[in-house]
């Protein structure tokens, strides 16, 4: 737990040190919105902006979370997580993914509700957000584990995205779903069996990771 | 010879199957009615059957309109006046009341020999659930129920029923290599034995064969039962938004991506582990998937989203006679292509290190 907690305080140090990383991810969010803006400007249906909406997620996410090995090769990393259990490394690596997509995903939701309007009369704001948290958790905690298993190739960005969006495309689903209702204004208690779906596939994708990643680690 | 039994088997299985499914004929159906709904009063209907021979019917044909299931049947109209065209066209004349107490009618056609359905030919109706009488005045005919082997005949799947015994089989048998690839990949991990790793890995390659050819006869079946666009020379019609196609879509291109990851990948030993854990990662997603989507997204498939499942009552013993076999000759070829890679590839190995 110890060596876990160390280990976000060590990413959230470098992630501070160097900032190009974060602004970069920051960019492409705006910029991809901003060509959404420019490209649909105004959605009749609420289920188009929805699906946009999630495409422009999954897309932000797998940029973002494809930086979070890119640097182990060099020397000096390998030898801090030489010292350290690789189980504690992925389980750190997941927490920081995660608080990394909350930021990403407000960032999202934001932009989007600014620049696109559509029918939002009986959008039910409080489940849009859980739904968008929790789906975007789940994105964020497989494509951490996919990004593990990319970094051990040579052509890193592509191969992730081939391995992840099919292995993703459940709990994006179910999130989409999960949005739509918001949008047709339903309650949590409508929702309640979609919500606990996604949150079992996220544990379910934890666990496995925790699992497999002492096998990467020595690959 | 006594080793290869089960190859011979399989092969065996596989030509039964091949003979059965298409010469079997399917039993006689109803093809098309007109007008498609009853209205209160004197009806005229017109009837097309498949493979029907109504000219040796003369005089036994009896035309029902019931409504309920199992042993609540209750007729609201019959008629016995029934004009013969030819062996596939009758026509005849029906009455129906001012009110019926349900609004989803069938209409049955019956004579000596069978029995013909058509489900739910209403509309427009005053239902009156409290009026329970029964109506039949008719004659009917004495049933002599001597079933000859032949394979039911469904709306809207009529012919292409037969295609059961190929379609359905291809992705059961991609099941099993794939579970037996997930299975040896974690083995793998046990003891990082090479050997179970080529088993994983020639596992998903003869998965994938099945996988397109699941994917190449589902097309054609739903090309000429789902949709509308039944000419041949025509983009659409060939995928249609279903649960179980996206899942496969999905899984197909899983194991798509894990052959790219194992051909970017140089040393032997790394290719083997990173596989070996992406494999154990996908399955198990895969099969969450599997279980999910239906759920998330309607299937037009059997047993799905309102339709009734083939096992239900669709599964008869005809079908069920040639469904078997095809399963179990389908899983014996597809373990014997296994073997067949897998041998190959041992083969590859050891020619490269003696190079």
């Amino acid at each position: 737990m110890k060596e876990v907690l160390h280990l976000i305080k060590h990413e959230l140090a470098i992630e501070l040190k160097q900032k190009h990383f974060f602004s970069s991810i920051v960019l492409y969010i705006v910029s991809t919105v901003f060509v959404c803006y420019l490209s649909f400007s105004e959605i009749e249906k609420s289920v188009v902006w929805n699906g946009l909406f999630w495409v422009v997620m999954l897309f932000s996410l797998t940029n973002a979370i494809s930086k979070s090995f890119i640097n182990e090769n060099s020397s000096k990393q390998l030898f801090i997580y030489t010292l350290i259990n690789p189980r504690a490394l992925i389980i750190g690596k997941i927490i920081y993914n995660l608080l990394l997509t909350l930021l990403l995903v407000l960032l999202i939701f934001l932009l989007f509700n600014m620049l696109i309007e559509t029918d939002k009369k009986e959008l039910n704001t409080s489940l849009f957000l859980v739904s968008c948290l929790l789906g975007g958790a789940t994105i964020s905690s497989t494509l951490t584990m996919i990004g593990a298993i990319a970094a051990k190739t040579n052509n890193n960005i592509g191969i992730l995205a081939i391995l992840a969006f099919p292995i993703v495309l459940p709990s994006l689903l179910i999130a989409l779903q999960l949005t739509n209702l918001a949008f047709l204004g339903g309650g949590f208690s409508q929702a309640f069996d979609l919500i606990l779906t996604l949150l079992s596939i996220n544990i379910l994708v934890i666990a496995l990771a925790f699992l497999l990643f002492p096998y990467l680690w020595k690959a | 010879m006594k080793k290869n039994w089960w190859k011979i088997l399989g092969v065996l299985l596989l030509v039964y199957v091949l003979v059965f499914s298409l010469i079997v004929p399917l039993s006689p159906g109803i093809d098309s009615i007109y007008p498609k709904s009853l209205k209160t009063g004197d009806n005229t209907i017109k009837l097309s059957g498949y493979n029907t021979s109504f000219l040796s019917d003369k005089g036994s044909l009896s035309i029902f309109v019931e409504y309920g299931t199992g042993d609540s049947i209750k007729t609201i109209a019959c008629s016995n006046d029934v004009t013969i065209i030819d062996n596939h066209q009758i026509s005849f004349n029906l009455k129906i009341p001012e009110s019926v107490p349900s609004s989803s009618l069938n209409l049955r056609v019956s004579s000596t020999q069978y029995n013909l359905f058509a489900n739910d030919i209403v509309k427009a109706f005053n239902t009156d659930i409290e009026k329970k009488d029964d109506y039949n005045s008719c004659s009917i005919p004495a049933y002599k129920y001597e079933k000859e082997l032949s394979f039911p005949n469904r709306l809207q799947l009529n012919e292409t029923i037969r295609n059961l015994m190929f379609h359905v089989p291809m992705w059961f048998t991609m099941m099993l290599l794939l579970l037996i690839s997930f299975v040896y990949s974690i083995r793998y991990l046990r003891g990082f034995n090479i050997k179970n790793d080529i088993i994983a890995n020639q596992a998903v390659n003869a998965g994938l064969i099945f996988a397109f050819l699941g994917i190449i006869t589902g097309a054609i079946w739903a090309k000429f039962s789902w949709s509308e666009h039944t000419e041949l020379f025509s983009f659409s019609g060939w995928w249609a938004n279903d649960a179980k196609l996206n899942g496969a879509a999905i899984s197909t291109l899983i194991y798509i991506a894990y052959r790219i990851l194992r051909n970017s990948l140089e040393d032997e030993h790394q290719k083997a582990k990173i596989s070996a854990v992406y494999n154990i990662f996908a399955f198990v997603l895969m099969l969450v998937f599997i279980m999910v989507l239906p759920r998330v997204v309607d299937s037009l498939h059997p047993g799905n989203g309102g339709n009734p499942a083939f096992s239900k009552y669709d599964l008869d013993s005809a079908l069920r006679m040639v469904f078997y076999p095809a399963v179990i000759g389908w899983f014996l070829i597809g373990c014997w292509i296994l073997s067949i890679k897998i041998r190959l590839n041992i083969v590859e190995n050891k020619l490269l290190d003696q190079d």
